[in-house]
């Protein structure tokens, strides 16, 4: 049975958490803002690069340009996972790996030779100790580095593709669909795959265009632009979606602690009565002995 | 007159939406003006300056590559970069 000593300690024990997970709650909250306005005001770029891109596509007929033709056969796929560098924010982290190794697995019944990147310290962790030690990892970016890495990883990943380094690149990462809903995704960036379907809207979408220079190699122009723009999203998305999952979990976090604190104040308030209970009788109990 | 809107957009943020009365911008070809009523003009953007001529005066941006398209009503330019230059 717990003292009452034991039990205030613990009061206080369980109070100094509460007030570190609500700091940390708000810190997640403030942060949240800044990285959903930059994550949607990327957005229109986006947009835009996309319809155009799909309209070039539309307009340029027989499409054939070699960031765009699927391998007849696929030996080597790449895995590019995007994780937070930090904890404490649920499941975020421990479900993208999880989906991920998964992915490999599914990948490697398929025959395919799997290799890795991982951006992130939570990725790079999980998967060093699964075969994946000497992965290219890059731990510690930060939002206004975002552009750079992009466009730098598009390029290499261009590369890489176009000498033959691997057939297929997928990258893995934890979609912002709302505060409450990360969403693990898995998007083939290479080779990439553009809809052409039927434009949206009128008809005038597929007017004809000048286009200068040719279809084709303004096509060449956009593609790369396409890919660092995919890429930059999934770490924009990443970005907002590991403060709202730290947000909601820390949310939690002190709920629980606030729920745990009343529940051990009751124990002591009636450990502390008793307490007085007992005195009252044994001083009555000793009068009436007299 | 018919106008132009005019849309500069950059990976971080509309950088400048309006309306104009023309607007040249550095093509990967050369220096390529858009007036409205424009016939459908998809582009190569190379870094430089685009001037925007608006009813209050003209606008420099300077920007970085990317693409341009212009419509008969509008234009839209999307650049890596995008500064006003006073």
């Amino acid at each position: 049975m717990a003292t009452l000593r034991d039990i205030r300690t613990r009061i206080a024990s369980v109070k100094n958490t509460r007030q570190i997970t609500s700091a940390m709650k708000m810190v997640s909250a403030a942060k949240l803002r800044r990285a959903t306005e930059s994550a949607t005001s990327a957005r229109p770029y986006q947009q835009t690069l996309t319809q155009t891109l799909r309209r070039v596509a539309a307009g340029a007929g027989e499409i054939s340009h070699p960031l765009l033709t699927s391998r007849d056969e696929v030996k080597k796929v790449l895995v590019i996972v995007v994780t937070s560098d930090r904890g404490l924010c649920g499941g975020f982290n421990g479900t993208l790996n999880r989906r991920t190794e998964d992915f490999i697995k599914r990948q490697r019944i398929d025959g395919h030779e799997v290799v890795m990147r991982t951006y992130g310290r939570k990725s790079k962790d999980y998967f060093k100790s699964r075969g994946f030690a000497n992965a290219v990892s890059r731990t510690d970016l930060i939002r206004a580095e975002f552009a750079d890495e992009a466009a730098k990883l598009a390029s290499e990943l261009t590369t890489e593709f176009e000498a033959g380094g691997f057939d297929e690149a997928w990258i893995a990462f934890n979609q912002f669909k709302s505060v409450l809903a990360q969403v693990p995704t898995f998007n083939r960036v290479l080779p990439l795959s553009i809809e052409t379907g039927a434009a949206e809207g009128s008809g005038d979408a597929t007017a004809d265009y000048v286009y200068e220079p040719s279809g084709e190699s303004l096509l060449g122009a956009l593609l790369p632009m396409y890919l660092r723009t995919l890429l930059l999203q999934s770490f924009l998305e990443t970005e907002a979606g590991e403060q709202a999952a730290r947000m909601t979990a820390m949310d939690n976090a002190t709920r629980n602690a606030s729920d745990l604190i009343s529940a051990l104040t009751l124990e002591y308030n009636r450990g502390r009565q008793a307490a007085i209970t007992k005195e009252l009788i044994e001083i009555v109990s000793g009068a009436e002995a007299l | 007159m018919a106008d132009l809107h005019v849309e500069i957009v950059t990976p971080r943020k509309v950088a400048w939406k309006g309306t104009a009365i023309d607007v040249q911008a550095p093509g990967e070809l050369g220096e390529f003006g858009v007036l409205p009523r424009h016939i459908p003009f998809l582009t190569v953007l190379a870094p430089g300056v685009v001037k925007v001529r608006t009813a209050q005066g003209v606008l420099r941006f300077q920007v970085g590559a990317g693409f341009a398209e212009a419509g008969p009503d509008r234009v839209v330019l999307l650049a890596d970069s995008c500064d006003e230059l006073k």
